[in-house]
This record gives C-alpha cells, sequence and structure tokens, in this order.
C-alpha cells in the first residue's frame, strides 16, 4: 500500500480526469493511479554507477572540451576523458569492449528536445482502459 | 537494374499491407556481432534519423555507447504520451551505392518498431515508387 499526498488542485484535477476515463466507479481512483505510475515508470531510465559516473564527468568537463574541443568526437569512460577524435569511425572504435558503458558524442552538436513519433511507433496502453 | 548509381529495394509486405523499406547496415559498438544488410521500413511521421526496437538497441550494444543523458530528447507519441528517448550516436551504410552516413539510433521502453526517419531520408535522394513497389536510392 502506498500512501501519500498532493496538492489540492492537482488531487482535485487527477480525480475529475479518472471519473471522466473510468467512470464513477469504486476502483476508478485506483486504475487512474496504476495508469500514472506506469507511464511516470517508463517516462525515463535508471542508471548504473558507470553510467552516472560519465554523465557526471560529462557535465564537469562540458565547459572545458566545448572551448578546447569544438566539432570533435569525444570519449568518456570510467568517469574520465578517454580520447578526442576528429571522426566518428574513429571515436567508435576506440577502445572496443574494454569498457562497460561510455559516452560518445560531438562536442558542440545541439541537442534536440522533442521528436515527433508518427503512427507506427506506439507504446503499449499505460493501463486498464 | 541495379547499378552503383542506386540502389533499389521492392516493399515489403506486413499485415496486408505494403511498404517502402531500404536496407541498410548500422555500425554498433559490439563489433562481434555479423554485420548483414537489415530491411528497415521508412516512416516520414518519425521525425528522427534511425529507430531501432529496445531489444535490438541492446543486442547491438547501443546502451554501452550513448549520447550524455541531456542530449536524450523526449519523444512524443500521435497520442500525445510524452517519454524519454534513449539516443546513441552510430554511422550507418547503403553498401549497394556506397553511402555513409553519420547519425543516431533512438529507441523508448516498450519499442518493438524498426523504423527510418525524416532525417536519414533527407540526406538521400529517394525514389518510391508505387506502381513498381520498389524504394530507390540514387546517388
Amino acid at each position: 500500500m502506498i500512501k501519500g499526498s498532493l496538492p489540492k488542485e492537482i488531487e482535485e484535477r487527477f480525480r475529475r480526469k479518472a471519473m471522466e476515463r473510468y467512470g464513477h466507479s469504486r476502483g476508478a481512483i485506483s486504475k487512474a493511479l496504476e495508469a500514472a505510475i506506469r507511464l511516470w515508470l517508463r517516462y525515463d531510465y535508471g542508471m548504473t554507477d558507470e553510467e552516472e559516473s560519465n554523465n557526471k564527468a560529462f557535465e564537469a568537463l562540458l565547459p572545458e572540451l566545448e572551448k578546447k574541443y569544438r566539432g570533435m568526437y569525444v570519449v568518456i569512460a570510467q568517469g574520465k576523458l578517454i580520447s578526442v577524435h576528429s571522426s566518428l569511425e574513429e571515436a567508435l572504435r576506440v577502445e572496443e569492449g574494454r569498457y562497460q558503458h561510455r559516452i560518445v558524442f560531438k562536442v558542440g552538436e545541439k541537442p534536440v528536445e522533442k521528436v515527433r513519433l508518427g503512427w507506427r511507433a506506439t507504446i503499449r496502453p499505460a493501463g486498464h482502459t | 537494374m541495379e547499378s552503383h548509381d542506386k540502389a533499389c529495394w521492392p516493399y515489403l509486405k506486413s499485415n496486408d499491407a505494403k511498404h517502402p523499406v531500404m536496407g541498410l547496415l548500422i555500425r554498433a559498438p559490439l563489433k562481434t556481432l555479423p554485420i548483414t544488410e537489415s530491411l528497415f521500413r521508412i516512416d516520414t511521421g518519425y521525425e528522427g534519423f534511425l529507430l531501432l526496437s529496445e531489444e535490438r538497441y541492446r543486442r547491438m550494444g547501443f546502451h554501452l555507447s550513448e549520447l550524455p543523458r541531456r542530449c536524450w530528447p523526449e519523444a512524443e507519441t500521435v497520442t500525445g504520451e510524452v517519454f524519454r528517448l534513449r539516443r546513441a550516436l552510430t554511422i550507418i551504410e547503403i553498401p549497394k551505392i556506397d553511402v555513409k552516413l553519420e547519425g543516431y539510433v533512438d529507441t523508448f521502453q516498450g519499442n518493438l518498431e524498426d523504423l527510418i526517419g525524416l532525417e536519414l531520408i533527407n540526406n538521400l535522394k529517394l525514389i518510391l515508387n508505387g506502381s513498381s513497389e520498389t524504394t530507390c536510392v540514387v546517388r
């Protein structure tokens, strides 16, 4: 059993939406809660220790990399900068199979914030409908 | 007729519909895998480069060599669901016409589809010939 509290405004919106979706039955709130939690669990991913340490290293190194290696491909593994390359082909080849996880990226490339997936790429429904 | 300036693939039948496909080689972090051309459906509704099923993404080892998390975009389905994609850099090849492109592969939890997206085909001269049911890439 999970217990918690929500701000009043969110609780009211949640209850209203749950009733709209699942009717005024007794289990409506539980069904909506389950669907919401499933969606939240699917939103993001867990992180291994190595992934976490590589991502922390990336954040710490980024200002320096932006200054020195703009346009180059960088490999980060074991929580540190491993190598810098002029081509992606070289960067992908580096120390292959040696690390559990590594980050390979192009310095200065602006990340895309949102991608539309189209009709074919669908996900399983988040809960009972 | 097939030449080095043009590569063609017949449409693929699936669920009573015929889909345009292209054959690609994907450069994966795990080189122990045999590198063979695989067919991927073209989907202009997907805005990215190449979407792989979660299972294929893992099997090819992309989860071992990814972009930093802050570079993983959000994805939105046509039904309005929003979630995080995983993303890794890769190189794809169309060996029939000796084309090589740098791009990335995406996946997300629960994805079963492998799709070629807009960003990949925007790099190519692509002919979708519905009457002969073939997709061709011209150099």
